[in-house]
């Protein structure tokens, strides 16, 4: 009786994984994912949801160091991640805070049924075994009324294209990168300069036991260059320049990267002479791509909703929802549904997040006030709903991340009349000078109660802008540093046009890519300190390839 | 200029057909002889030290990995990469930079390293080689200083050992004449091969393992050395584990290795033992374990006594590989205190370690033994020193030398050519790694008579039964896979056991020894794990009687015990 009851519970749940278009690799993995699903939700404790997830990975690296080739791999990969929950969506046993860190598990790359089903029975047994003894812990913890997990309607989606496979072709883009990276090699005082090409083809799948079934394809092409050199106290100064675009063919052609690192070189060389600056605090002017930064790491990182279910955030904006956090002339949207904006390719773009909900835009700030978070399936308050802003790096669990960063403003001037204004402040508070921060490396930011809830950004192009008209001088050695709630108040009017900023963003879940485009930012009063230093000692003798030049 | 017409008068000339391989070493050679030269000539410090001697080695790496279960591909990967170091010594033979340690040293300044480069770029390998070199020689000077000054706070004592033994140069260079199988065709076999699985469902995991590299590895040094030799290898490996019913894991793993680009074993003969292995675990599973407290004999058979030498013989106190203490300036021992435990450490390291029959001999340069290949076997070590054809390690029990590079140790003040070149993954290192060890008895008695001493053994001690342990026999090397038995003194009936958790390799057990085989055999064993390390060889006696073995299996096992929740997908009903 017992065996008729598992083998009808079987086909129904198969029904929904054995749909027209799923490819081999889908099929096996609904079939046991609905054995599994069966078997250990009659389990005590009862499994309520699994889901996989498998990121089908081919990744290309090729990269240059001085004209040699010091990098090539081509490799693939298909890495599972399992969300196995005990309990129920009311109480699970992620609210023991232990869902979060995953194992990065190895399936087979060929699509054989019994390897990737015994792959997958092994990984979700551990699961099960951690979810169980978590489980108690959790009722144990439970606070608040809110859910564990929100119950979403299953999606079925696929994009994934296999006749269209991609090809690199690996002679030419070696030639190129090589040919680029020695380029560099007659800067003065060069320590290391790299120019990296990486094309990443991941076709991601997920199948839940709610019914979901998702096939995207994600591409990611880049091409990073990277240059150190020492300057004459001994300090090392980096440049890097990074391009992303969603093919090979759209990336700059090579002569546009051969003036860009003409360029790159020429500021190296003034940043080698340049002078260090001393700390400052006064008024300054963040480039749209500097700006975009600080947008991404000061405000960004507070309006991810599982931070702000936790205990130890800081939670700045917790309880702002509806009051004014931001300047009313600046309005704020995060966009996963678009890959383009103006000129801009848009890196943090998919249509379903990590825990197969669509993604959806976010207006999160509105003339000023804060209208909404970024959030994911567990639920911040007995309201709040995802807005498929579960990210995730493959082998990590999904918590709520920034996607397309966008800050729009009502109160802008051109470079020109924003350079007036930094003026203008300056001497209204006594200043010689004001910054100019033109360029930044990334930056970070620290949102929980145990450290001051402090940002740093790391510039790498700052100029001071003296009141007297003195020509603007490059200093080097600058961190911008400051606190989020006093910075924001200090923004004064914006730039016309957005810059962007690509990175990969790491946190909890792991890096994920993202993109935040801003205009130029005038703010009142920012706070810098000397950058940590790193020394490299001079050679004894001289690159023996320079000497040759 | 008298220590070069010395180093002249050593130099060998074993110059193979240099011409036809000009073209591939040609690049690497070059840049490395540049720098080494442009180093030694021009490279001094403010106060007008120069570097006395500088080396580098360069490996030049190519390896294939896939790994394979139930007929799918896991992983399957193609890399290279180029491995180097580089020496740089100040001072001079009796006295230079190394085995010393000043923690008061502490630099300020970042050093930057260069990636060397996977094409045979001239200008990249020298800016490596320049970078490291540099680097290498600012530590080294500051080391030097430090070390003359805490020597000179001392009234500069007789140190008991030289800092760099001199040997004669080299000059020999023969490339890798293999390359790697087709990525491809071994995706397929191996696939093919782990397809054997497939009606092995009650097997909790199973996996194979290759690993195939192509390598070569260039040094060369300002003595004037000039060596390039091929370090092509391959292991295979079958990881078979099984839960049994009781809750405890099994596992059996078989290596498979050759010291060239491809595994010569065949498929059929890898099944026949992964056969054998199934076999072994499916027994094995069924059987209660045994939980019984036991002290007494034991007899070991096959290749578990290699692994138990080797263990022995580089894990602990009776290891034979060669270890200079530093000196250290600080404010905790004297200098003077440490170079008398030096001293009294090279009289003690001549202790008793065995019974007096035993004796070990390294036999570094033999290719085979018995017809069985020795993969240990080198012909030059990693520092461009070529072996002497044997080396007595332990005579009659007491260990009278042990082996080394060209840093005089305790028990080898003189070069044994055993700075061998390993690998991990894309990586080289040097490291005093054994090459074939040869272990024996001076009293040694045929196998046969092994059991009637072990009964005799049992009966002197007054118990029902001794334990014997036999290694189950496969072409691939598994010292996880043995039978134990119980022999009962009366009739010496055998009667099978199930022994987890063995443990021989903490203490010195060779002081326990009480028989030794006349019959001898050959084990390959890699010494890292995973096909890791460098090859060793051991040529052991196939049986031996170990006294006052130790056996407690009475504790309680219920926290080792693992259950699935649901049944294996492959189990069909």
């Amino acid at each position: 009786m017992k065996k008729i009851r598992l083998i009808t519970l079987q086909i129904i749940l198969l029904a929904p994984f054995i749909a027209n278009g799923q490819n081999d690799l889908q099929k096996t993995v609904g079939e046991e994912l609905a054995r599994e699903f069966t078997l250990l939700s009659q389990a005590t404790p009862p499994v309520y949801y699994l889901s996989y997830k498998i990121d089908d990975l081919e990744r290309t690296t090729i990269q240059a160091t001085l004209g040699s080739l010091t990098a090539l791999d081509r490799q693939p990969s298909r890495v599972l991640s399992i969300d196995l929950r005990v309990g129920d969506y009311a109480l699970d046993n992620s609210d023991a805070g232990m869902n979060r860190y995953r194992q990065m598990i190895p399936l087979p790359i060929s699509n054989n049924p019994d390897a990737i089903k015994q792959s997958l029975w092994l990984s979700t047994d551990l699961m099960y075994k951690f979810g169980s003894a978590t489980y108690n812990k959790a009722k144990a913890e439970k606070k608040g009324e809110q859910n564990s997990f929100e119950k979403v309607a299953p999606s079925s989606f696929n994009d994934t294209n296999q006749s269209t496979k991609l090809t690199v072709d690996l002679e030419v883009w070696k030639k190129k990168v090589t040919e680029l990276s020695a380029l560099f090699n007659d800067v003065t005082d060069i320590v290391d300069a790299s120019v990296r090409l990486s094309v990443v083809n991941n076709d991601i799948y997920f199948l839940s036991s709610e019914g979901a079934s998702i096939a995207q394809n994600q591409r990611i092409f880049e091409i990073q260059m990277s240059a150190n050199v020492r300057s004459a106290d001994g300090e090392a100064i980096n440049l890097n320049k990074n391009y992303f675009a969603p093919s090979l063919e759209k990336l700059p052609l090579q002569e546009i990267l051969e003036v860009d690192i003409s360029v790159m070189k020429s500021k190296l060389e003034e940043l080698r002479l340049a002078p260090k600056a001393e700390p400052f605090s006064g008024p300054a002017i963040m480039s749209g791509s500097a700006a975009s930064v600080f947008f991404h790491e000061i405000f960004g990182h507070r309006i991810e909703s599982h931070r702000l279910g936790d205990a130890k955030d800081s939670q700045t904006f917790k309880d702002k929802l509806g009051e004014k956090v931001l300047p009313k002339f600046l309005s704020i949207t995060f966009d996963p549904t678009i890959d383009q904006y103006d000129q801009y390719y848009l890196t943090g773009s998919y249509t379903y997040d990590d825990e197969g909900v669509k993604a959806q835009r976010v207006d999160v700030v509105e003339n000023g006030v804060l209208k909404s978070f970024l959030n994911s399936r567990k639920p911040l308050d007995k309201e709040s709903k995802s807005n498929g802003h579960a990210r995730a790096q493959s082998g990590f669990g999904p918590v709520s991340r920034q996607s397309n960063l966008i800050v729009k403003s009502d109160k802008t001037k051109n470079d020109e009349a924003l350079k007036k204004e930094l003026i203008k402040e300056c001497k209204r508070q006594g200043k010689v000078y004001g910054y100019f921060i033109s360029q930044v490396a990334g930056g970070y930011t620290m949102t929980d109660r145990y450290r001051p809830n402090a940002f740093s950004i790391a510039p790498t192009e700052v100029y001071k802008v003296f009141v007297d008209g003195s020509p603007d001088q490059l200093v080097r050695g600058v961190d911008l540093i400051g606190t989020p709630l006093t910075m924001f108040s200090q923004i004064l009017a914006t730039g016309e046009t957005l810059d962007a900023f690509y990175g990969y963003c790491g946190a909890e879940s792991g890096y994920v890519p993202v993109t935040a485009l801003s205009p130029a930012l005038l703010v009142k009063k920012i706070e810098t300190q000397k950058s940590i230093e790193n020394n490299i000692e001079q050679p004894i003798l001289a690159d023996p390839n320079q000497l040759k030049n | 200029m008298n220590t070069r017409k010395f180093i002249g008068i050593f130099t060998l000339i074993l110059s193979v057909g240099f011409s036809s391989y000009a073209q591939k070493t040609l690049p690497i050679f070059q840049s490395m002889e540049e720098e080494l030269e442009r180093n030694m000539l021009l490279l001094k410090n403010e106060e007008g030290v120069k570097p006395f001697f500088i080396s580098y080695g360069i490996t030049d790496i190519k390896i294939m990995s896939i790994s394979a279960n139930l007929g799918s591909i896991y992983n399957s990967d193609i890399d290279s990469a180029k491995s180097w170091y580089s020496r740089v010594m100040i001072g001079d033979y009796l006295i230079s930079d190394e085995n010393y340690n000043d923690p008061g040293l502490i630099d300020n300044f970042e050093f930057s390293y260069a990636p060397l480069p996977l094409d045979n770029n001239k200008e990249g390998i020298r800016r490596a080689l320049w970078k490291s070199t540099n680097n290498v020689f600012q530590t080294a000077t500051k080391l030097y200083k430090s070390k003359k000054e805490y020597l000179s706070e001392n009234s500069n004592p007789e140190l008991p050992l030289t800092d760099l033994y001199k040997t004669p140069i080299l000059k020999q260079q023969e490339l890798s004449s293999n390359s790697l199988p087709s990525i491809e065709s071994k995706k397929q076999s191996l696939s093919k091969l782990s397809e054997i699985f497939t009606n092995k469902p009650d097997l909790w995991r199973s996996m194979i393992t290759y690993d195939a590299r192509q390598a070569n590895h260039y040094f060369i040094n300002s003595e004037g050395a000039k060596i390039v030799q091929p370090y092509d290898f391959t292991s295979l490996k079958v990881l078979c584990q099984k839960l049994d019913d009781q809750g405890q894991f099994l596992n059996v793993d078989l290596n498979y290795y050759n010291d060239s680009t491809d595994i010569k074993t065949s498929d059929e003969t890898i099944k026949k033992d992964i056969e054998i292995a199934y076999e072994y675990l499916t027994e094995i599973s069924k059987m209660d374990e045994y939980d019984d407290l036991y002290y007494g004999p034991v007899l070991i058979e096959g290749a578990m006594v290699s692994s138990f030498f080797l263990g022995q013989l580089m894990g602990n106190s009776t290891s034979l590989i060669g270890y200079r203490p530093e000196l250290v300036r600080n404010n905790q021992t004297d200098l003077e205190s440490q170079l008398k435990e030096l001293s009294k450490a090279i009289v003690s390291e001549t202790s008793r370690i065995g019974k007096s029959d035993l004796q070990v001999i390294a036999l570094p340069k033999i290719k085979s033994y018995n017809g069985d290949k020795l993969l240990g076997s080198i012909t030059i070590d990693g520092e461009g020193v070529i072996p002497p054809d044997s080396i007595v390690l332990v005579k009659n029990g007491k260990k009278v030398a042990e082996l080394g590079g060209r840093t005089p140790t305790l028990l080898s003040p003189e070069a044994t050519g055993h700075s061998k070149i390993n690998f991990v993954g894309l990586g080289s290192f040097k490291q005093i790694t054994p090459s074939t060890l040869l272990v024996k008895s001076s009293r040694a008695v045929p196998q046969s008579d092994a059991k009637k001493q072990l009964l005799e053994k049992v009966a002197q001690l007054g118990l029902d039964y001794g334990l014997m342990l036999k290694t189950v026999s496969t072409v691939g090397i598994s010292t996880s896979m043995f039978e134990g038995y119980k022999v009962y003194l009366k009739g010496g009936r055998e009667e099978k056991i199930r022994l987890n958790n063995l443990n021989f390799g903490q203490r010195n057990e060779m002081l326990k020894l009480a028989l030794m085989s006349q019959e001898m055999q050959v084990t390959n064993f890699m010494n890292g794990q995973d096909g890791t390390g460098a090859p060793i060889s051991m040529i052991t006696p196939q049986s031996i009687l170990l006294d006052g073995f130790e056996l407690n299996n009475t504790q309680d096992k219920k926290s080792r015990k693992y259950q699935m929740t649901i049944p294996s997908p492959l189990i069909k009903e």
